[in-house]
């Protein structure tokens, strides 16, 4: 198992350099330099030189890679013109955030979700499967900015129940003080997940509940609820568990939407407008941090699958 | 002269404040900039408001001396201005020398127009100290040394144009002697208003370090300023320090900084109770709002939540009565108020494109661009009647002394027919759906021009700003009109950064010189440049030139008269010039923003400069 582990983090390590370098390169290829998108379109020759300069930009680009590299290694991410911050303290700022507005989603989305998914297989092809497999494919198709407007008049604007907006205190834990601005936002983050953990649960159970050993444990005499959560459920989470390893890069990327529409800074709007206005530091920054959560989550998928499932050993040949 | 800041109305501003500015006396004064709201019932004392910054903006910066990365009204007008006044101020109201809010009576020049004397009122520093021409002289000091770091620097101009200047702190003045004769206009208009008096605290380079920045001891200047500047701008990169840093809380305006959250998302000021001026804040907060989107600031707004003044995106704006003001309001509880802005808006041609640049040096071909735009129609369908027709080098609203008739009357008015007659006459055919091509190449009477080749198609690229629904809607039904007469125009959107670093003055042997048309989405705003001269960007190879347009006529006059004689004529000559020459693509000024103002709020107005003084605002009983 541990060289297992070291090889795959070693694996990890390679995948990012590779894709800071990818990243890198295809920045170099957009029409246009920095200067110009920070500065604006009439700066004058002279300030773009002194920005140019200032920043390292006239250099040929493996240099200019060379010197970003090595500051990455230690731990400087580069500073943001735009935003007149270094990147590692906006990545600081805004991270904590989304994690606390999307790890709280997926928790509700698993928690509903598995619910809804392992009911639906107890009692499959009755009403409530067919309900909610009808209500999860609406769910899935819904466009969040779509359920986003629509969670925000009805409950917001029209009856006044719930704010508009999230939370806008700066720290994780004055965010999760204030859970009624947590409640809209929350929502349409996971109103997507549930659905895909009700039909991912829904059909785990139901491969379950087909196998010899659910069998057999009946014929043992072990009851229902016992067998259902014991048994079945340990083995029906597995495809499940996994699937939140892969959801950790989306994690920062997938709440770009809620983010914009409940005014929301956070991580997937600083990706969004360090893209659109050509803030390479920050670009290169949130996505090595994405890069990063990316192996990371694979990693965790492999790990947690061989925890849960002792079948599945990790052996050096 | 323009300005060298694009803002799409205040949404993605990215204009300037220094805003000193003033406009020539005598300007029209119309009432465009709106008079204060009329909340009913007796002022207040106290009560907090909160006022929404357009989507996407919030403040990054404090120090007012700062490059051209920082330029937006976010860091300005709405952050900096409030806190640290210029020596002049405009009444965005007037268009005049708002003499109560200035730091300095108005400037007298001598008879020669080579010097200028600036008597300073005895106003104080929130820490005793006088506003005196020693800030100023810190400020050109500065200005002087760390050119590539002002974002204002141009060479030749302020404060390269200052020979020398003579301080007299007894006497609380300074003079400015110049190197050349100077039309006062545009000197106090352009130049002058770029003075933004720095204290003498800031004076340091480092906690207790007190250093010699100052254009009074011109020996030590070009040593110590580097090092005082050094200093003051590692402490503004310090954003999270912006409400507790001694530093910054050394001001003269009205207003001091109480908190900054991260990312400015959140910046409460309060009352300077130590500020000189009459106009002393009623109400006890001020709080400035950012937000990720407009949708999200709407949504809050609609919410009944705490919003005193936010805005109304142009999508979600009623049609606008033809009698003027703003439409029926969709916001209860909140007075609808257009904020118009001063400025010009217009479509960039590529003059150097290698293969549609000789088409558009052609005359007959810009005015027929110029004919083709359908102002009223745009007006009406694109900005629901929130915008205001421009026909040339001068806005057309407000009626100013800038304006000539020549512009007003609009020498190219909507007119297909007249637009459809010069291409066809000129030696274009059009057939069929497609563009229309040159069929008699040459530089004779009804041919199609120099540097035209037979065969070479009437097609173009029009860039635009991504994500602007009334920009689309404007250009899609140009290019509509454009087809009709045989000119072919792809419409393209980039990101407003990415255009901003694509669409650049090049030269024909430059590859980036590919684009055709662009569009950056709205309104030139001259703040702080507020003598409408334009000479930053229709002069040749000026820096705000992004069409390379070039008519060395007009460089003779901006050269020999307009900066240099008193009097409007040399203005009204190349304002005349540029709109007969076609130079750009002028097409309707849209309003800066559609304010929202809490009904309760009394003594809200807003600037033609885009500028904000919560200080006149107050509440009114029952709030």
């Amino acid at each position: 198992m541990t060289g297992y582990l070291l090889r795959r983090v070693v694996q990890a390590v390679f995948i990012v350099i590779v894709v800071t370098m990818i990243v890198f390169g295809l920045l170099q290829l957009l029409p246009g330099g920095p200067a110009h998108a920070v500065l604006g379109s009439r700066a004058t020759p002279a300030a773009v030189a002194a920005f140019d300069k200032a920043n390292g930009l006239d250099n040929p680009v493996y240099v200019q890679y060379g010197i970003w590299f090595s500051h990455l290694v230690q731990g400087n991410l580069g500073y943001s013109y735009n935003q007149n911050q270094s990147v590692i303290s906006l990545i600081g700022e805004r991270l904590p955030k989304t994690l606390a507005l999307t790890i709280t989603a997926v928790i509700l989305a698993m928690v509903v979700g598995v619910t809804i998914g392992t009911v639906q297989a107890i009692r499959r092809n009755r009403a409530f499967d067919y309900a909610a497999t009808s209500v999860g494919f609406l769910f899935y198709s819904f466009p969040p900015f779509f359920l986003a407007l629509l969670l925000i008049i009805l409950l917001a604007v029209d009856t006044h129940l719930l704010p508009a907006q999230a939370p806008q205190a700066s720290s994780v834990w004055t965010v999760l003080s204030d859970p009624r601005a947590l409640i809209l936002p929350v929502v349409t983050l996971a109103v997507g997940g549930v659905a895909i953990f009700s039909r991912y649960m829904r059909s785990s159970v139901i491969d379950n509940l087909l196998q010899d050993y659910v069998r057999t444990a009946r014929a043992k005499g072990v009851g229902s609820v016992r067998l259902l959560v014991v048994h079945v459920l340990r083995n029906a989470l597995l495809p499940v568990v996994t699937l939140i390893g892969l959801f950790l890069p989306l994690l920062l990327s997938g709440a770009v939407v809620v983010e914009s529409v409940f005014n929301y800074p956070g991580m997937g709007l600083l990706f969004w407008n360090a893209a659109t206005s050509r803030d390479y530091p920050t670009e290169l920054g949130v996505t090595v941090l994405a890069g990063v959560l990316t192996v990371v989550g694979s990693l965790v998928a492999d790990i947690l699958y061989a925890v849960l499932d002792p079948r599945v050993k990790y052996v050096s040949r | 002269m323009g300005d060298w800041c694009r803002r799409k109305a205040r949404t993605g501003a990215l204009c300037v404040f220094v805003s000193a500015a003033l406009f020539a006396a005598g300007c029209g004064g119309s009432s465009h900039g709106g008079s204060p709201t009329t909340a009913s019932g007796p002022p207040v004392k106290g009560g907090e408001v909160s006022f929404a910054l357009p989507a996407g903006n919030s403040p990054n910066m404090i120090l007012p001396f700062f490059g051209a990365a920082y330029i937006g009204n976010a860091n300005t007008m709405d952050f900096m201005a409030l806190m640290y006044r210029p020596l002049y101020y405009l009444d965005g109201q007037t268009f005049q020398l708002d003499e109560e809010k200035s730091l300095a009576a108005p400037p007298v020049y001598n008879s020669a127009r080579t010097a200028v004397t600036i008597q300073m009122k005895r106003w104080h520093w929130s820490d005793g100290e006088p506003v005196s021409p020693k800030d100023v002289a810190f400020f050109i000091a500065l200005a002087k040394t760390e050119t590539a770091n002002w974002w204002a620097a141009v060479p030749g101009l302020f404060p390269a144009n200052v020979k020398s200047v003579s301080y007299d702190d007894a006497a609380n003045s300074f003079t400015l002697h110049l190197t050349g004769p100077v039309n006062p206009d545009w000197f106090t208009y352009n130049q002058l208003s770029l003075i933004q008096p720095m204290p003498l605290a800031w004076d340091i380079t480092g906690p207790g370090k007190k250093a010699n920045c100052t254009d009074e001891d011109v020996a030590a200047e070009a040593s110590e300023c580097p090092k005082v500047y050094n200093y003051l701008e590692s402490q503004a990169k310090s954003t999270s320090t912006y409400a507790t840093n001694k530093l910054w809380q050394v001001v003269n305006g009205p207003w001091r900084l109480k908190s900054f959250s991260p990312g400015g998302t959140s910046v409460v000021l309060v009352p300077n109770t130590s500020y000189s001026g009459s106009d002393k804040p009623h109400i006890s907060e001020f709080q400035l709002e950012s937000f990720t989107s407009e949708q999200a600031e709407y949504n809050v707004l609609r919410s009944g939540t705490s919003l005193t003044v936010g805005y109304l995106p142009f999508i979600d704006a009623p049609q606008k009565p033809t009698n003027g003001g703003g439409g029926p309001n969709p916001v209860s509880g909140y007075n609808l108020e257009p904020w118009f802005s001063w400025a010009l808006n217009y479509i960039n041609v590529n003059f150097n494109n290698p293969v549609t640049g000789p088409v558009e040096h052609q005359l007959y071909f810009r005015q027929a661009l110029q004919y083709l735009t359908d102002q009223n129609t745009w007006i009406k369908d694109a900005y629901n009647g929130y915008a205001a027709p421009d026909f040339g080098g001068v806005p057309n609203q407000p009626s100013t002394p800038y304006l000539t008739s020549y512009v007003q009357n609009a020498p190219y008015g909507f007119d297909v027919a007249k637009a459809k007659s010069l291409i066809t006459s000129h030696g274009w055919t059009i057939s069929g759906s497609g563009p229309a091509t040159c069929t008699s190449p040459g530089t004779g009477s009804g041919e199609c021009g120099a540097g035209v080749k037979a065969g070479t198609p009437l097609s173009f690229s029009l860039t635009y700003p991504a994500g602007q629904e009334s920009v689309s809607t404007e250009l899609q039904d140009y290019q509509s009109k454009l087809r009709e007469v045989g000119i072919q125009v792809t419409l393209r959107t980039l990101p407003l950064n990415a255009l901003f670093a694509t669409a650049l003055p090049c030269t024909p042997k430059q590859s980036t010189c590919n684009w055709g048309m662009v569009d950056f989405g709205g309104p030139d705003s001259y703040d702080p440049f507020w003598y409408p001269d334009d000479g930053l960007e229709f002069s040749c190879g000026a820096p705000a030139n992004t069409s390379s347009y070039c008519n060395p006529a007009l460089d003779k006059i901006y050269a020999n008269q307009v900066y240099r004689n008193p009097g409007l004529a040399a203005l009204h000559e190349v304002e005349n010039l540029v709109t007969q020459d076609a130079a750009f693509v002028f097409i309707p000024v849209p309003d800066g923003q559609l304010t929202e103002v809490r009904s309760n709020l009394g003594g809200y107005t807003q600037s033609g400069t885009m500028a904000i003084a919560p200080e006149d605002w107050y509440f009114t009983s029952g709030s």
